[in-house]
């Protein structure tokens, strides 16, 4: 972030999408629910942008076809989409990412967390900063960056 | 002459320099019932007066103003000429040592705020203080009462101050200059204007300007606890004030703006902007005209060049808007300075709009729409170059982001343009010529298939509701709208803008819309759409015309209409529903009595007996009673020997009314109700029946009828040999509405209560029952249906039986605990925590210990939703039990045997959130740690809310979640 001002002013909002309906073998205590890329995508459409007071869902920057979940193999893949090439913001909306779902899913699984191939300049790099376990936890030891993470996901919480 | 006693004694306590303030009273009150004068006692205290040492002078000058001060601010005690000669007094004595000057400005300060200073006086007072007192070497509080004397003499002589003219001004710019306290500034920031717009000031203006433009931009900060409360924003307001009080200071102001705009301060800039806001309106346009073109540069930059805060575009948009405001006039207009400046920014923001993907296509277009606020002619001439523009930016493009933004900017230049026109002048408004074309226009995009773009549309529309549009146009518009609703894509986001639209239509114009809109809608209510028409229709405004159309069209076909659409005309009729309408009611309930028959009941009849009792509880007292009358042997009669559901009709219907059953009536009521309570077959029937009865009971005066029905009653639920369950619901509601009315035998029922609870297989229905007992019901028994109810009967309730739960609980080990517990659970989200906190210490130990998982769930439940309610309200109640109430959970949340306890535990630790981080902490690091098993949890309901709790708990303490 080295100028004050917003790189994206004018980002484009997309529709939300209704809430995960409530099934029958969900209200079944005896059947065993999976962990599907719906839930991984309701654990992170609601996190704020960094810029903006909108959620990454209207800012197609998650999106449930770009989630790959596999519950036996336990790995959950994210691609993501930063809302223009050039965001500078792209790292910490990653960030913010994976630390939500540190935080939320089950140490079982493995967690990758990605740009979506083509849609950032530094693509590459980004990728490698999130997956260097060393670096993301040595990100969460710098408290401005910490306050800027759990500013944008406290607001899913509510 | 002889000494007054109270005077003796204030100079016995003068001399030994003893507190004055008790002899200072009595003298004040002599004086005030008219014993001695306020001369007697300056004679009297001559010596005083006139001693050697400065100390005894000034002892008695300031004991002078204080007794002047109790009699202040009418001081009727004392005649004209005895002011006069206080008044010289006190001015004479600013020449004596300076120590006595502070209680000479004292007694001044007093004089000044009474309004019988007669002729000659307030001049006097202002000349002796400006040539005896050398202001700024005085301390801070005697500086203060030089400014507040002035400021009383301001408010209630200023003709007299006027004929002083520039020695006055000069005396106070003396005075003023350099102060430095901030309590002080505020005062004379408020002298500045008055002194500025009602004093001649040249030839000092400069020096005048000089005194508080030397604080621009205020730059302060308030030091920690503050006593004095003073603000930066109310200086900043009081200077801001000062700087824009006249038009003489222009030539010294603009400048000073320029400079502070010119500044690397945010906070500068923005008040320079707020201040050149404020001084528009006060100085001449001829002044303001040469500064236009440097102004502009700023504001240019500030909006369209730089990326800011939100404070300074908002600052600089209300500052252009200040400052075209001022050019509104026509002869102002035409200004060169004006007219130039309008071309550029018209000639830049054109090109902006041009480039929809550019980010400066928005700030544009706030210029464009601040320049048009406020002044007439220039809107005209930007809405009729723009719009145009616009309109054809839309139709080059496809993609619908730009579009978007094209239509939102077309839609504010629109308001903007018919913003103070109506139907008759907006021939006037630039936009008029253009209206045709942009009709055409929004409706091309009606018909595009993109959501977004018709809501736009549509709000565009709406701008054009009873101005511009001709009955031929608002027939064009509502055939596209008719016709997009029967589409089968249109999106509930459309439908809300179509709704808007009808609504203002509706609005403007009843009949039109009547006979136009309300009519085909009506018909097009049969059709596959209907859900969404209905929608539609509520959310029209309850106009008179508007609701007697839709309620006989609807009444007239409720009969042929399927079940789900009955449903919706339901919710429709019970929108448009009001006050008293006996018609109405009278229709649907015979419609509804026709609709049942044996067996299973209509599927519309909770609905229709949610209307029966709007409608009921509204009519009058009058017509419930002769509604009770004719009804009520055919409901016995009749109705319920052909299908039992009349009896959730006969609640809706006799539970709400204002009047209730007398005599012979209430008794054949009672006695058919009764086996209803318990026996019938149906749940739904018995507890209709129940809630009826008990709404009869709560309207029955006390006396020999009650007792007997309850006589009766209680046979019925004592009975042995009936189902318990059954008769507990029936007891339950009947309890209720004793509570509730606050019945002298209650004692009785509440016994009676506490025993029915220890029943070891039933008692947990009671315990349940008390929630019921209460909690509000929507049915019956509320304030709306005309129920007999006193004022906290619930806190009534809960002290007398929380001890006698709590002596059953410790007396007999034998005793149904887990009831005792639940009811006690059950009734702590319904009572106030001023109550609840005299009980708290001996009851939450109690609850906590039901956290267990042995305990049957439905207690785990009601024990969890008592402590989330008690958080909800008042967390800090409970903070200390955190400790032990955390462990309990987090066993729960892994172990609990059903996913609603595991979900509830969850939420539980969720809310829990809401203490203090202090006593939260040193739970963290277990919470977390034993929370990674929820996530893995088979249910995918409870592995939601773990995820929320664990990443609250996880961010417990962290920079940014607070």
């Amino acid at each position: 972030m080295t100028s004050k001002g917003i790189e994206n002013v004018n980002p484009q909002r997309f529709v939300k999408q209704t809430k995960r309906e409530v099934t029958i073998e969900e209200k079944d205590e005896s059947v065993k629910d999976p962990i599907d890329e719906r839930e991984i995508f309701d654990l992170l459409r609601d996190i704020s942008d960094p810029e903006h007071p909108m959620s990454l869902e209207e800012l197609n920057v998650v999106q449930i076809t770009n989630i790959e979940v596999d519950d036996h193999e336990n790995s959950v893949k994210v691609f993501y989409t930063p809302t223009i090439p050039h965001c500078s913001m792209a790292t910490l909306i990653g960030l913010s990412i994976k630390v939500c779902l540190l935080r939320s899913l089950p140490p079982r699984f493995k967690v990758e967390v990605n740009i979506s191939p083509g849609s950032h300049a530094s693509e590459e790099a980004v990728n490698k900063q999130l997956a260097d376990k060393e670096r993301v936890s040595a990100a969460l030891e710098n408290s401005n960056l910490l306050e800027v993470v759990n500013q944008c996901i406290v607001k899913s919480l509510e | 002459m002889v000494t007054p006693t109270s005077i003796q004694k204030l100079r016995d306590s003068l001399v030994l320099q003893e507190s004055m303030s008790e002899a200072i009273s009595i003298v004040s009150q002599s004086i005030a019932s008219r014993e001695i004068t306020i001369l007697q006692l300056v004679e009297n205290l001559q010596p005083e007066l006139l001693h050697q040492q400065a100390a005894y002078r000034c002892r008695a000058v300031s004991t002078i103003a204080s007794i002047l001060e109790q009699l202040a601010p009418d001081l009727k005690e004392i005649n004209e000429k005895e002011i006069d000669l206080i008044t010289e007094f006190f001015c004479s004595k600013l020449k004596d040592h300076h120590s006595i000057l502070p209680a000479a400005l004292h007694g001044l300060h007093v004089l000044s705020s009474t309004n019988r200073l007669s002729p000659g006086l307030a001049r006097s007072i202002s000349q002796a203080i400006f040539q005896d007192v050398h202001c700024q070497s005085q301390l801070q509080h005697d500086r203060r009462a030089i400014y507040k004397t002035i400021k009383n003499l301001l408010a209630l002589h200023i003709r007299e101050l006027q004929i002083l003219g520039q020695d006055f001004v000069f005396g106070l710019i003396q005075a003023a200059d350099q102060e430095r306290d901030p309590r002080n500034l505020l005062i004379l920031f408020s002298i500045f204007p008055v002194v500025a717009r009602y004093f001649r000031l040249e030839p000092f203006t400069e020096e005048f300007f000089e005194v508080f433009s030397c604080y621009f931009p205020i730059d302060f900060t308030p030091p920690a606890n503050d006593p004095y409360g003073v603000t930066k924003d109310q200086l900043c307001e009081g200077l801001r004030q000062c700087l824009a009080s006249s038009a003489h200071f222009a030539e010294y102001c603009m400048p000073l703006l320029q400079e502070k705009l010119e500044s690397d301060l945010v906070s500068a800039k923005v008040e320079a902007l707020k201040t050149l806001e404020l001084c528009c309106l006060s100085y001449h346009p001829t002044q303001l005209e040469k500064w236009i073109d440097t102004f502009w540069k700023c504001i240019r930059r500030e909006v369209l060049i730089n990326v800011n805060t939100e404070e300074l575009e908002h600052a600089s948009l209300d500052a252009l808007a200040a400052l075209s405001r001022a050019f509104a006039a026509n002869e102002e207009f035409k200004n060169p300075a004006f007219t130039k400046l309008l071309k550029e920014i018209l000639s830049e923001c054109q090109g902006h709009l041009c480039e929809p993907e550019r980010r400066l296509m928005t700030p544009s277009s706030y210029v464009l729409l601040a320049i048009c606020s406020g002044n007439a002619p220039a809107c005209a001439l930007i809405v009729s170059q723009v719009i145009p523009l616009l309109m054809d930016q839309y139709r080059i493009r496809s993609q619908s982001a730009p579009r978007q933004f094209i239509l939102n900017c077309l839609n504010k230049l629109v308001q903007a343009g018919l913003y103070g026109f109506t139907e008759i002048d907006v021939a006037q408004s630039g936009i008029c010529p253009l209206i045709p074309t942009l009709l055409e226009l929004y409706l091309e995009v009606l018909k595009e298939d993109d959501a977004l773009l018709c809501g736009l549309s549509l709000q565009g529309l709406g701008h054009f509701v009873g101005i511009g549009l001709n009955h031929q146009d608002l027939e064009k518009v509502n055939q596209s709208l008719l016709g997009l609703l029967q589409q089968p894509l249109t999106t509930g986001h459309t439908v809300e803008e179509i709704g808007r639209y009808f609504y203002k239509c509706a609005e403007q114009n009843e009949s039109w819309f009547v006979e136009q809109v309300l009519v085909k809608l009506l018909d097009m209510a049969v059709s596959d759409k209907a859900n969404v028409i209905f929608l539609l229709l509520r959310n029209l405004p309850p106009l008179p015309r508007i609701r007697a159309q839709v309620l006989s069209q609807l009444l007239a076909r409720l009969e042929q209409s399927g079940p789900e659409l009955r449903l919706e005309m339901l919710k429709t009729l019970a929108y448009f529903a009001q006050h008293d309408e006996l018609q109405m009611f009278h229709q649907l309930h015979s419609w509804a009595l026709k609709t049942l028959k044996e067996g299973d009941p209509p599927t519309s009849l909770e609905a229709t007996c949610g209307v029966l009792r709007k409608l009921a509880s509204s009519l009058s007292s009058e017509d419930a009673t002769q509604f009770i009358d004719e009804q009520i042997g055919r409901y016995i009669d009749q109705h319920l020997a052909s299908s039992a559901w009349v009896v959730p009709i006969m609640e809706a219907t006799l539970g709400s009314l204002d009047a209730t059953p007398v005599g012979q009536n209430l008794e054949k009521l009672i006695k058919t109700l009764e086996p209803l309570t318990i026996c019938h077959p149906n749940a739904d029937v018995r507890i209709s029946a129940c809630r009826l009865v008990a709404a009869l009971i709560n309207k029955v005066p006390e006396g020999h009828e009650l007792e007997s029905i309850l006589d009766s009653l209680r046979t019925k639920w004592q009975d042995p040999s009936a189902d318990r369950n059954k008769t507990a619901c029936l007891f339950v509601w009947i309890t209720k509405a004793l509570l509730m009315r606050s019945y002298s035998k209650l004692d009785q029922s509440i016994q009676e209560l506490v025993e029915f609870l220890n029943d070891p297989t039933h008692g947990y229905l009671v315990a349940e029952g008390f929630k019921i007992i209460l909690g509000e019901t929507e049915e019956c028994l509320n304030f709306d249906s005309h129920a007999n109810i006193r004022l906290m009967y619930r806190q009534r309730f809960f002290q007398e039986v929380v001890p006698r739960l709590l002596k059953l609980y410790r007396e007999s080990p034998s005793c149904n605990k887990s009831a005792c517990f639940a009811a006690i659970a059950n009734q702590l989200a319904f009572i106030p925590e001023g109550v609840l906190v005299a009980h708290i210490t001996t009851l939450i130990p109690l609850l906590i210990q039901c956290l267990n998982i042995e305990q049957p769930d439905q207690l785990i439940i009601s024990t969890i939703t008592a402590f989330m309610g008690l958080m909800s309200d008042n967390v800090n109640a409970i903070e200390e039990y955190i400790s032990s109430l955390v462990p309990r959970l987090l066993t729960l949340a892994k172990d609990g045997l059903t996913m609603d306890v595991r979900r509830l535990a969850l939420r539980c630790l969720s809310e829990l959130r809401k203490a203090q981080t202090v006593v939260l902490l040193p739970l963290r690091s277990e919470v977390i740690l034993r929370l990674i098993p929820c996530l893995d949890d088979k249910k995918r309901l409870v592995r939601r809310e773990a995820a929320v709790a664990r990443q609250k708990w996880a961010m417990l303490g962290q920079a940014g979640c607070d």
